[in-house]
Formats: structure tokens, C-alpha cells, sequence
């Protein structure tokens, strides 16, 4: 028996289940940047990468500096190029 | 410590500036000028006698009892319904006075059963007393005339009993539901000998009634008519402790009355500054799940979530706990461990929990359940104000003109405060509800909205927005208080951003389906009409723009200028009873208590120091970021302090395979509750009746919480999370929660005034207590903000990514009831489930109707992330395109539909807010049958075979 109900079905396709989930840390950081883009450009991406070193723990910021940053918006982008420049 | 009942001083105290001196009985009394002759005599020790009057409703001068005579004043007035003057001279026992006491009393008494020696309430009656006071020996009219000796006990109600034989119709209990409680359920029906009490309707009980349960007219009784279950069962208490309610943020005082060991019944605490006398169904009857059999008292273990429980003693339990900790530490690092400190422990519980992460575990992946709820809280209003709290006390709505909810329900969220509410609504104050449903205080007995903004769900920031571009383009705006206490420049940044043509009321219309008019009007109003006043609560906070909202609130009330004065600020009503607690004790993974950044090194400094440990400098993950970690395998052990977050938190199925996923979990609960499935270590918990520690309530008041009686379990919740450190290698020796308050203060700013002799002392104390405020703070930002300027910060609406669609044409939105609490794990294990048996899908009538689902039907509740089945109740509450839904009981799983969408800034999740499809069913889905059956498996517990 599996541990846990084993209603396989019910789980959401498009919701992986191992390994680091960047998709996620992306929606993560775009979602900042997008909720900072008001304050203008460059306040924006000043706070979005005060935020994300506020609140992110080590793994985090290392798997989303580590990773493609394509997928990103163009502040959250160059928040991280702020905290990497790299 | 004896039983003394709480005093009373038959009317209600009185403010005034106005003292007034006058004699009673020879000696010399000063009251405030208002107050009544019966009450200057009960504050001076006097006592008159009296039935009808009860100092927490309004004199009514009905029984006759409490005449007094008064030198130079004709006849024998009331002295209840009688205000003092300056001079006057007042005698309250006379032989005339004597004579005609006595004359009411026989009268009561003739229709009155003599059965006092066998009555449950022997010796705690008003009426006895009274009787006794007076001096009536015999009663002369017997029982062959007309009474009402014979009428049947109305027991509906799970909590207490109505026997109309013993009423002497002094309309106590009407006043009491009227006034204090606001539900108006009760009438006098009739007129003269026949008047009578009577729940609603004449077929009504108590049950069917109106009745909210509250206890109001219980406490208001003075016979046994309306009277406790328990002191019928159980007898008469013998011994009183004042602590404070364990289930929701009002943080309501009580007196726990006891009989030897067990409790008898939960009575409001007159003196409680927050609920001034007042409760509410759950906290003044909803204690029994304290000794349910499904509590567990004995530490069990086992290898795998495969595996049955097996019971061990604690020294095996802390053993073998400690020692996995300390194995996965040793193989994976100290971030691959952390806790998740409980909302409903002590403030003491809480702050050595995430010590234990921090100084034991060492990393600060420690996180609370306010991660669910208010972390947006702590988020925007530390941006705008400086810091994390709700600005007002409760006594302050009794000075708001106008008064915002928005995203709250409080008569049922809140229900002690909302009487409060509605007490000052009925004097006057305008009402703004801005909420999706119809909530109850959009219109009710004596209480109706001006406005009730039925916004869209998730475009709460939209709907701010345009109030402000109101304000600011109709100049409505306080421009002397935001020179003076804001920063201007800030100001005109966001001002100029609101009054931007695209945030006009028409132009959002489209959006948040408010029509403009009607919101003009709204902003108006908040604007200009006195103090304005903002009340919120989860429907702000459990969106993706939830710390947009907070930030958009505190906006509104700096560009109006209400803030820093009784009767105006903004007020998060907080959920579960100590949240506002846990967050002031360090439970958010980037704040040491006091809201402290962990990269700041001066305060970081200051808890090495202290702990004689360095601590990582890095924020640790929050919860959902666990849960992702475990995953991918860099997050192994987990100890959660009683929090269920398999029900609580969203999308069920991603909290099931995290915790899977991790190698150790350790539940420390009272019961095995649903995430207890996936632990590999349980420690029974402690119940707030049975430990000494403090609750810090919405209005940031620290309050005692006193053990009444043993744990059950043989250790209360800190001794065991002391224990687990100690097992660990940690040092601790705390002998007593005083000591961990004394850390707690001398480690922070806000509380460095705190202690226990202080709090037995004050009573309780509002944060910041500290040597500016050393009795605390009750309104906060008086003469500035904590930050120094206010910040306006500029608040997009940025839409959720939850979208609507063919295939998810409703939104759900998830709410709570009055008689549950949470995930249900206290109030289901009690007979408040009489109000509250399964969780309804309240959809709207057209909405229905296009499907085919009539009231009672089971549906099919679906969304992107999952489906449950649950039954319909078709209602125009909520409004069409939306459906709403409570989380409060396992069997449902609301949560399997909610997605991991979440506050941009804070990771709150967005449960008010999800795209769903409604269709009917036949039954349970096949996740909700799997879990049933995973669910009592996983609860199975070996038995020893006996020796
Ligand atoms: S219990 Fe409360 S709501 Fe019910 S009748 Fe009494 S005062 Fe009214
Ligand atoms: S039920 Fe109690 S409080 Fe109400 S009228 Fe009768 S005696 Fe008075
Ligand atoms: S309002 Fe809250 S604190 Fe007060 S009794 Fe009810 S649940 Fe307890
Ligand atoms: S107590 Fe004053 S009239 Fe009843």
C-alpha cells in the first residue's frame, strides 16, 4: 500500500513533485516585481531584490541566481542581477 | 482560594468629568455625576436590594425591590433608576423600606417553587438572597391561585436549560441578549401576571431561536431559570481562576469555576478589559473537547508512516526524538530541520519553540500559522506604520463615527467584539462593509450598513484604490496631518497615482463590479464623517495582493488622518486567540521576536549572547517553502506545536506529499489530528486549562492564562518542548513560564517592561511596555508613527493569476461560522457541532439553478488543483459567479480545492480566491473515500500484548 491516499488521479498535472521547483521561485520573483513595478523602475527592482534577500533562505536564492533566469520579468531580472552580478 | 461570585453593582458604570458628592446611609460618597443611587451605594459597600438591576445592562425599574428613601423627596424612588445629585441623603434601610421589601418579595415568592434546598442553584440565587435580606419568614397567599409552576424546562440548547417555573420576569436576560449581546432574541411576551420569557416565536426553543448561545442571559439570571447544564451535573463551584479564553483573538477573560478538579462552568470576567464581562459560545461553553476521549496523553513513536503507533514513556519519546534530530542535523545540516510554532500555545510556548529551532536546530526555518492568515499584517503595516500591530484598543470602536469592515465577519469571527461593534452602531456610527457576501452585520436587529460593497472576490486593492482616488481628486484628503506626521513628498508620489483617471470608481467598475456611485458615496463618508475607524480581517490578507491591501488600508486612514486617536485606526481582527503573539515572539524565519530582522547583527547579538549560541544570519524558509524543500530533499525534520497544517493550509494534496517527503515529523498536539497521519513521533500537548503562560489578543493585550488543573498528559506543552532541547544537549533549566517572560523582556524593546507581577498587577498590558509606556500602550502612533513618518506606499492592483474560465466559470471564497473554530479540532469534539454539522457550499440561487441543485444536494466542488463533494445551500448571500465555503471539518477538505497561489510579498495563501466548478454529485469523491480509509489507518495504535 502506499503511504498516503493513493488517489493518484488527484493530482494536479502541471504541479511537479521533485526536484528544485524554479518554475515556482520564478512565478515567485515575477510576482514580487510585478506587485513593485508601480513605484517605478528603478525603486522597483531596488526593493525587489531588498525583498528577495529579506525573505528568501539560502537554498532559494541559490537555486534561482544558479538557474535560467529567461523566464524572468525584466525587473525581477535585473533585481537578481543586483544581488548576482555574476 | 474560596468562591466569592463576581460583584455587582446593579447599573452600569458611568464616564463623566463630572464628580458628584452626596450621603448614603450617614456615610459620604463621590461618583461620577450619572451614576445610580444603587450603584454609589454598592461602591461605597453598601448593598440595596434588588431583582431586576444588573450592572451589565441598563436600569429598568420594574421589581420595586430597590426603593430607598431620599430626605426631602416624597415617596420611595427606585434607586436603580435614580441618578445621584450633589447633597443629597439617602437611607436604604428603614422599617418602611423593610415593610415594603418585603411585600414584593412575598409577592415573587408566591409564584415562586419552594424547592431552594433541592434547587441547582442553592445557594447562588438572587432571589434566595434577596428573600433573606429582606427578612421573609412566610408567604401568605399559598399556591392555590394562579402561577406558573407548572410550565416545562426548555433544554434545546446543548449548554444550559430554560425553566420558566423559576422566572420572575425581570427581563435580565432580554436586556442582557438586547444590549450586551445585540441578537435580540428574547421578548417578554405578554403582559402583567402573564408575561413570560420566550425565545423568538411562541413555538420556538432555544435551539431554533435566534439565540447565539452567548451566555449573556444566563449570566443575567438571577434564578435558576436560565442556568448551566454543568452546575446542575456537576454542582455548584467552589473555587474561581481568572485566564483567558483560548479560541479566537478577542482574547476574552474568564473565571474557570471549579469543583475540585473539574470545571464546572467558564464565566466572563467583568473586569476582562478586553470582553468586559462578555463572551461568546465558544469560549464560555465550548471547553469540552479538554477531556474528550479522543485526546491522546501518551508519547507514541513509530519507524514509518506505514506503521502503527506504538506507546512509549516520555525519557523513550525525548530519546529517540533528539537523537533522529540530532542524526539528521549531522548528515544533512542544520537548515534541513525546523518547527512551526502554534497560534493557540502561550506566548512562552511559542518563543521557546522557535529558540529551539534557532539556538537547537540551529537554522531558522521556523514558521506559524499565522503564515496562513495575518503575515500580510506583519508585512504592510510594519512598511507604513513601523511596526506589526493593530493601532486601537477595543474600547475605541465606542468612539468611531464611522466604521470600515472590510473582509471581516465579525459576529461570527469575532463575536464578543461585534457586540461591541454593534453597541455603538445602534448609538449611531455609519457602517461600511466591504465583503463579496452579505454578511450578517450588513443588516440585522437595530443594525444596517449605509454601504454594503459587494466587490468581486481578489480586487479588494482595486476597490481601495478608488477610495482613495476619492479622496484625493474630491480633496477630501487630511492634508495637516500628513504634512505633519507623513512624508509629503511619499504623499504626492501616491497621490498623484490614485487620482490617475484608470483608478476612478467608473473606470474600476469593470473590475470590482462595485458600482461607482456607490463607492464615491462610501469614500465619502469614510472621509468626512468623524472618526473612521478600519476593521479587517482574512478576506484582506488570503489573497495574492493581500499585503497590497493591508498597505492600501493604511493609506486610506493617513490620507484622512485617522490614526493616533481613540476611535479612529486600523484594526486587524485576528483569528486564532495568541497570532498576534506568536508573531511578536520571533515565529516569522526572517524576525527575532519584536520584528526583528535576523540579518541585523546588533540583535542578533543580543540573542548569542544570551543563548550562548551563534545563530545563521540567513532568513529561514517559511512553510509552503518547506514543504517545496522536502521535496526536493533538503528539508528532513519538521516539530509542529499544535497546528494541523494538512487541513489548515491550501492545496492538500502538495502538504500530504511534503510531509511525506520528510523523514521525521513530530506532532505535539492534543489530539492525533489530520497531519498526525504523516508523523513519525506524537507528543501529547497540554490544554490552556492546564498551564500557566500569557495570550496577546488582537488589541496587543498580554494576558494571563492560569493553569486550573493538572495536564492530563503529566507535562504541560513548554515542559515538553524544554524537554526535547534538554534531550538535545540544550541547557534550559526554566522552572516556571515567569522565567521565559523575563527572557522574553529582556530581550525585547516592546516588552521590556513585561512580567508576571506587573500583569497580576495591571490586570493586563498592551504592547509597547516599556520604560516610555511603562503601562502600556493601548493606542498606538499618538505623536508619531513608530517608523517616524507615515509611508504612503503606492499599491497596484495586480490581478491574481487564479483565473475564471470555461471550466471554472465560479470563484470560491472560504469563510468560518460562529460556532466552529478553525480546523475544527477543539469545537467539532464539542456539542456545538448541534449548529455546525458539515461544511455547506453556499451558492447563489441562479447559479444553482443553472445546474440543477436544489438546497441539500451534494455537489461536486472542482477546481485546477482538486475536487470534494460536500452539500448546497442555495442562498442570494453571496452574489452570483461566487460561491462560499467554511474549512472547519476534515471530512470536506475545502483546502484539497484551494491552490498554492499566494501573497506576493509574504506567501499568505490566496484561500479567498480560488476557480472552481460546481456540479451535482452522488457522494464523497474518490480522494475524500481514499483519505477516510488513509486516515483510520494511519490513526491505528499497537497494543501490547499483556503480560
Ligand atoms: S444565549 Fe445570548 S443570544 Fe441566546 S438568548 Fe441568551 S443572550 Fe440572547
Ligand atoms: S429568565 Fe431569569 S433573567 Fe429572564 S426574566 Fe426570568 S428570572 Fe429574569
Ligand atoms: S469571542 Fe473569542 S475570545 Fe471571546 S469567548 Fe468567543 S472565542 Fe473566546
Ligand atoms: S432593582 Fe430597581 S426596580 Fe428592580
Amino acid at each position: 500500500m502506499p503511504a498516503g491516499p493513493s488517489a493518484a488521479a488527484a493530482w494536479p498535472a502541471n504541479r511537479r513533485s521533485s526536484g528544485v521547483d524554479l518554475a515556482r521561485l520564478h512565478h515567485m520573483a515575477n510576482q514580487i516585481a510585478r506587485n513593485l513595478a508601480a513605484q517605478g523602475e528603478d525603486a522597483a527592482i531596488a526593493a525587489t531584490a531588498q525583498h528577495i534577500r529579506d525573505f528568501w533562505d539560502p537554498r532559494m536564492k541559490a537555486a534561482i541566481l544558479g538557474g535560467d533566469r529567461s523566464p524572468l520579468d525584466p525587473i525581477a531580472r535585473a533585481a537578481l542581477d543586483r544581488l548576482d552580478p555574476a | 482560594m474560596g468562591y466569592e461570585p463576581q460583584a455587582d453593582f446593579g447599573t452600569p458604570a458611568v464616564q463623566s468629568d463630572q464628580a458628584v458628592t452626596l450621603a448614603i446611609d450617614g456615610r459620604s460618597v463621590t461618583v461620577p455625576a450619572g451614576t445610580s443611587v444603587m450603584r454609589a451605594a454598592a461602591e461605597c459597600g453598601g448593598s440595596i436590594p434588588s431583582l431586576c438591576a444588573t450592572d451589565s445592562v441598563k436600569a429598568f425599574g420594574s421589581c420595586r425591590m430597590c426603593l430607598v428613601e431620599i430626605d426631602g423627596r416624597k415617596g420611595t424612588p427606585a434607586s436603580c433608576t435614580t441618578p445621584v445629585e450633589p447633597g443629597m441623603v439617602v437611607h436604604t434601610q428603614t422599617a418602611r423600606l423593610q415593610r415594603l421589601r418585603r411585600g414584593v418579595m412575598e409577592l415573587y415568592i408566591s409564584d415562586h417553587p419552594l424547592d431552594c434546598l433541592t434547587c441547582s442553584a442553592n445557594n447562588d440565587c438572587e432571589l434566595q438572597d434577596t428573600a433573606a435580606e429582606v427578612g421573609l419568614r412566610d408567604v401568605r397567599y399559598g399556591y392555590a391561585g394562579a402561577n406558573h409552576l407548572g410550565l416545562p424546562t426548555d433544554d434545546s440548547n446543548p449548554y444550559f436549560d430554560f425553566d420558566p417555573s423559576k422566572c420572575i420576569a425581570c427581563s435580565r436576560c432580554v436586556r442582557a441578549c438586547d444590549e450586551v449581546q445585540g441578537t435580540f432574541a428574547l421578548t417578554i411576551a405578554g403582559r402583567g401576571f402573564a408575561s413570560k420569557v420566550s425565545a423568538g416565536q411562541a413555538s420556538d426553543d432555544f435551539l431554533s431561536s435566534e439565540c447565539v448561545s452567548c451566555g449573556a442571559c444566563v449570566q443575567a439570571c438571577p434564578t435558576a431559570t436560565l442556568q448551566e447544564k454543568a452546575v446542575k451535573e456537576i454542582g455548584k463551584p467552589e473555587r474561581a481562576v481568572v485566564t483567558t479564553c483560548a479560541y479566537c483573538g478577542v482574547g476574552c477573560t474568564f473565571r474557570a469555576e471549579m469543583r475540585g478538579e473539574q470545571l464546572v462552568r467558564m464565566v466572563p470576567w467583568k473586569d476582562g478589559k478586553a470582553n468586559r464581562g462578555h463572551s461568546c459560545v465558544k469560549g464560555r461553553f465550548a471547553w469540552g473537547y479538554a477531556n474528550h476521549r479522543d485526546r491522546v496523553l501518551e508519547p507514541m513513536i513509530r519507524e514509518s508512516i506505514e506503521d502503527p503507533w506504538r506507546v512509549v514513556s516520555w525519557d523513550e519519546a525525548f530519546a529517540y526524538t533528539a537523537q533522529r534530530l540530532n542524526a539528521i542535523k549531522a548528515q544533512h545540516g542544520a537548515r534541513a530541520l525546523g518547527g512551526i510554532t502554534s497560534s493557540r500555545c502561550t506566548n512562552e510556548e511559542t518563543f521557546l519553540v522557535q529558540k529551539l529551532v534557532r539556538a537547537g536546530f540551529g537554522s531558522n526555518n521556523v514558521d506559524t500559522c499565522a503564515r496562513v492568515c495575518h503575515s500580510p499584517t506583519g508585512y504592510g503595516l510594519k512598511t507604513t506604520f513601523g511596526t506589526s500591530a493593530g493601532t486601537q484598543d477595543f474600547d475605541s470602536v465606542m468612539q468611531a463615527d464611522v466604521i470600515l469592515v472590510i473582509g471581516a465577519n465579525p459576529t461570527d469571527a469575532h463575536p464578543v467584539f461585534a457586540s461591541r461593534m454593534k453597541r455603538r452602531l445602534r448609538q449611531g456610527a455609519k457602517l461600511i462593509v466591504i465583503d463579496p457576501r452579505r454578511i450578517d452585520l450588513v443588516r440585522m436587529p437595530h443594525v444596517e450598513a449605509a454601504h454594503h460593497l459587494p466587490l468581486q472576490p481578489g480586487t479588494n486593492v482595486a476597490v481601495l484604490t478608488a477610495m482613495a482616488h476619492v479622496i484625493v481628486t474630491e480633496e477630501l484628503a487630511d492634508e495637516a496631518f500628513i504634512r505633519e506626521r507623513c512624508d509629503w513628498d511619499e504623499y504626492q508620489d501616491w497621490a498623484r497615482f490614485v487620482a490617475d483617471e484608470r483608478h476612478s470608481p467608473e473606470v474600476l467598475e469593470a473590475v470590482t463590479r462595485v458600482p461607482a456611485a456607490d463607492l464615491r458615496a462610501a469614500a465619502r463618508l469614510y472621509a468626512t464623517g468623524g472618526n473612521g475607524a478600519i476593521y479587517y480581517g482574512l478576506g484582506v490578507t488570503e489573497h495574492s495582493q493581500g499585503s497590497s491591501t493591508v498597505m492600501a488600508i493604511a493609506n486610506l486612514a493617513m490620507a484622512t488622518g485617522n490614526i493616533g486617536r481613540p476611535g479612529v485606526g486600523v484594526n486587524p481582527l485576528r483569528g486564532q486567540n495568541n497570532v498576534q503573539g506568536s508573531c511578536d515572539m520571533g515565529s516569522f524565519p526572517h524576525e527575532l521576536a519584536g520584528y526583528r530582522h535576523i540579518s541585523d547583527s546588533a540583535t542578533r547579538g543580543l540573542f548569542e549572547q544570551d543563548w550562548g549560541v551563534a545563530l545563521d544570519p540567513e532568513p529561514g524558509l517559511r512553510i509552503p517553502n518547506m514543504l517545496d524543500a522536502a521535496l526536493d530533499g533538503s528539508f528532513r525534520a519538521l516539530y509542529i506545536q499544535g497546528e494541523d497544517i494538512l487541513q489548515s493550509d491550501p492545496n492538500t494534496h502538495h502538504v500530504a506529499a511534503g510531509l511525506k517527503a520528510m523523514e521525521l515529523v513530530i506532532v505535539h498536539d492534543l489530539f492525533l489530528n489530520e497531519t498526525a497521519g504523516y508523523a513519525h513521533v506524537f507528543l501529547p500537548g497540554s490544554t490552556f486549562l492546564e498551564k500557566d503562560g500569557t495570550f496577546t489578543n488582537a488589541e496587543r493585550r498580554i494576558q494571563r492564562v492560569r493553569k486550573v488543573m493538572e495536564p492530563a498528559n503529566g507535562l504541560a506543552d513548554w515542559e515538553v518542548t524544554q524537554r526535547l532541547a534538554q534531550a538535545m544537549g540544550q541547557d534550559w533549566d526554566y522552572r516556571h513560564p515567569a522565567e521565559i517572560m523575563a527572557e522574553i523582556a529582556r530581550l525585547t524593546p516592546s516588552f521590556a517592561e513585561v512580567s508576571y507581577d506587573h500583569l497580576e498587577e495591571a490586570g493586563s498590558l498592551q504592547w509597547p511596555v516599556n520604560a516610555a509606556a511603562p503601562e502600556g500602550s493601548p493606542v498606538m502612533h499618538i505623536d508619531g508613527f513608530v517608523r517616524g513618518n507615515g509611508r504612503f506606499v503606492v499599491t497596484d492592483y495586480v490581478p491574481t493569476d487564479e483565473k475564471t474560465g470555461p471550466r471554472y466559470p465560479l470563484l470560491l471564497t472560504t469563510g468560518r461560522i460562529l460556532s466552529q473554530y478553525n480546523v475544527g479540532a477543539q469545537t467539532r469534539r464539542t456539542a456545538n457541532t448541534v449548529w455546525h454539522e458539515e461544511d455547506l457550499l453556499e451558492i447563489h440561487p441562479a447559479d444553482a439553478e443553472n445546474r440543477g441543485i436544489k438546497t441539500g444536494d451534494w455537489v461536486r466542488l472542482a477546481s485546477r488543483t482538486g475536487e470534494t463533494t460536500l452539500r448546497a445551500d442555495v442562498t442570494d448571500r453571496v452574489a452570483p459567479g461566487v460561491v462560499y465555503t467554511t474549512f472547519h471539518h476534515p471530512a470536506t477538505q475545502a483546502n484539497v480545492v484551494t491552490t498554492d497561489y499566494s501573497d506576493w510579498a509574504t506567501n499568505c495563501p490566496e484561500y479567498k480566491v480560488t476557480a472552481v466548478q460546481v456540479m451535482p454529485s452522488n457522494g464523497p469523491t474518490d480522494w475524500q473515500e481514499s483519505y477516510a480509509s488513509w486516515a483510520e489507518r494511519s490513526r491505528r495504535v499497537a497494543r501490547e500484548p499483556a503480560e
